[in-house]
């Protein structure tokens, strides 16, 4: 049986059924899911949520959605078949090493593809069915926060990203796109007068949607990106509109098939963004959707933007693979936190053979996403615990010699301080320790004492448990 | 500092940011508050 969110589920539920939880009343696509979300994260909560009972932009009840599936870690090593608990560098390493096997998608008929299983063309393709969630206050009006699907000039294949795209009416979407691989795609069509073929991808294994947020090389086909993360050839499908010029994935829960319009601009946003700012609005594309396929029963995946959920892991495994490219095992891990956006820093430790190699593993890591603020970590500083990778900046760094300031490089227009609409500062810090001259060892008791004192030898299992937990 | 500017809604009084390279051209914006469409020429504000 081919992977989909079903099976994912059914491994969540099996595997880590602490995460998943499970909401029956019935709850308001209108702010109400984000609101609950707020409720969990405030206590520190963030578990995928599955809404069985939702109302879609028609008041309809009864849709479900389910997000928060990348919160946390653990759940993303689940989808690629990992041990949970190796969320750390052994989960951005597989990424970057399955990217290296792509495997090609194959093609089977509207009979065996659930995402056929209802279809809806013109006028009854109606956007109003949907429960597209309404997330922030200052939103322009609900917003699909999901893959959309274009295929390349010339057939060199298909580009899946996430991109933010705003209900207007029941068959028409706006589109925000930044200046990268859809982006040029569309402006190609423009540029002819052509409209842009799309599919808005809601609802698939993670492993499929975490293909979107990949930064790929441009000739790369993206269904070969999604079929290496998902371990297995990815199922496609004839679109209705186009049929075999445009392949969609088969397993999917809903697909909507829609055209960018070529010369059309109309107000798009505000939108709460990933930089957990609101984007201002703007002046944007246009989808006049022609098209919406799901299952009978579909399942509405949301992403739960502006907060944790955000896959940034697809741009820390390309960083990974990058690096790796230039420092051939070298890399002993690469983290793009939280604190930084999962965008804006990253936060690489290398094995430093030679001075000089910090700046080579910057750079490669430059060209990946817009990392404003790249922190270079020898082997010993662990780059996913933050507070090691500031004590290395403590310790091992000087601005006058270990700084190194980038200008005008291209930034993310969703950067609530950039000076420029598309460049921003970008600031390498070398906080490696020299090897060309002696450097003092970091503290440490003898592995021995540590191997011989057990904390339930000297202090009851209870009293350590009240002991308050320090996090600073 | 991203370009913003903040345009008050002539009908609902709400106010909500645009790109404000793209102001100048009496384009229509779109209030996300009551969802009236309002051109650039008819805000209230514009700071």
């Amino acid at each position: 049986m081919a992977s989909d969110l079903r099976s994912y589920i059914s491994q969540l539920e099996e595997v880590l059924p602490q995460q998943y939880v499970v909401i029956e009343k019935e709850i308001d696509s209108r702010f109400e899911i984000t609101a609950l979300l707020r409720r969990l994260e405030k206590a520190d909560k963030f578990p995928s949520v599955l809404f069985e009972n939702v109302k879609a932009i028609n008041g309809q009840s009864g849709k479900r959605v389910f997000t928060n599936v990348t919160a946390d870690r653990r759940r993303i090593a689940l989808a690629l078949g990992l041990d949970p608990d190796k969320w750390r560098s052994e989960l951005t390493a597989e990424f970057a090493r399955r990217a290296e096997k792509l495997i090609e998608p194959v093609t089977v008929s509207r009979a065996e593809a659930p995402v056929k299983q209802v279809v809806k063309v013109g006028a009854g393709a109606d956007l109003q069915d949907l429960p597209i969630i309404y997330h922030h206050e200052m939103d322009g009006n609900p917003y699909g926060t999901l893959l959309v699907l274009t295929k390349k000039p010339e057939n060199i294949g298909y580009n899946l990203a996430y991109h933010r795209t705003m209900y207007k009416s029941p068959q028409q979407t706006g589109i925000h796109m930044s200046p990268f691989h859809s982006w040029k795609t569309f402006t190609d069509n423009e540029k002819k007068g052509l409209p842009t073929p799309v599919a808005i991808v809601h609802g698939h294994h993670p492993a499929f949607i975490l293909a979107g947020v990949f930064m790929s090389p441009w000739p790369w086909d993206e269904y070969k990106v999604a079929g290496a993360f998902l371990g297995e050839p990815v199922r496609l499908v004839p679109s209705e509109t186009w049929g075999e010029d445009l392949l969609v994935p088969a397993d999917a829960e809903v697909i909507i098939e829609g055209e960018i319009l070529p010369g059309v601009r109309e107000p798009e946003g505000p939108f709460g963004e990933w930089s957990g700012y609101y984007g201002p609005q703007r002046q944007n594309p246009v989808i006049q959707v022609k098209a919406i396929t799901h299952r009978q029963d579909y399942i509405w995946y949301d992403t739960d933007i502006g907060h944790l959920d955000h896959p940034g892991i697809g741009w820390e495994a390309e960083i990974y693979r990058r690096v790796n490219d230039v420092l051939p095992g070298s890399v002993r891990g690469v983290f793009c936190p939280y604190s930084g956006r999962e965008g804006f820093h990253a936060y690489i430790s290398i094995e430093k053979l030679s001075e000089g190699l910090p700046a080579i593993a910057a750079s490669a890591a430059q060209t990946v996403g817009y990392p404003k603020l790249i922190v270079v970590v020898d082997d010993d500083i662990d780059p996913y615990d933050e507070r090691e990778v500031l004590f290395s900046i403590a310790t091992r760094f000087q601005a006058d010699k270990d700084l190194t300031v980038l200008k005008n490089v291209r930034g993310s227009m969703l950067d609530p301080s950039m000076s420029r609409l598309t460049t921003h500062t970008s600031t390498f810090i070398d906080a490696t320790k020299p090897i060309d001259e002696p450097f003092p060892l970091r503290v440490q008791v003898p592995q021995a004492a540590l191997e011989k004192v057990k904390l339930e030898d000297y202090i009851p299992r209870e009293r350590v448990d009240e002991i308050p937990y320090t996090s600073y | 500092m991203v370009q913003i500017a903040w345009l008050r809604c002539p009908d609902c009084d709400g106010k909500f940011y645009v790109e404000k390279p793209q102001l100048g051209k009496d384009a229509n914006w779109f209030c996300p508050f009551c969802k009236r469409t309002v051109k650039e020429s008819e805000v209230n504000e514009i700071v």
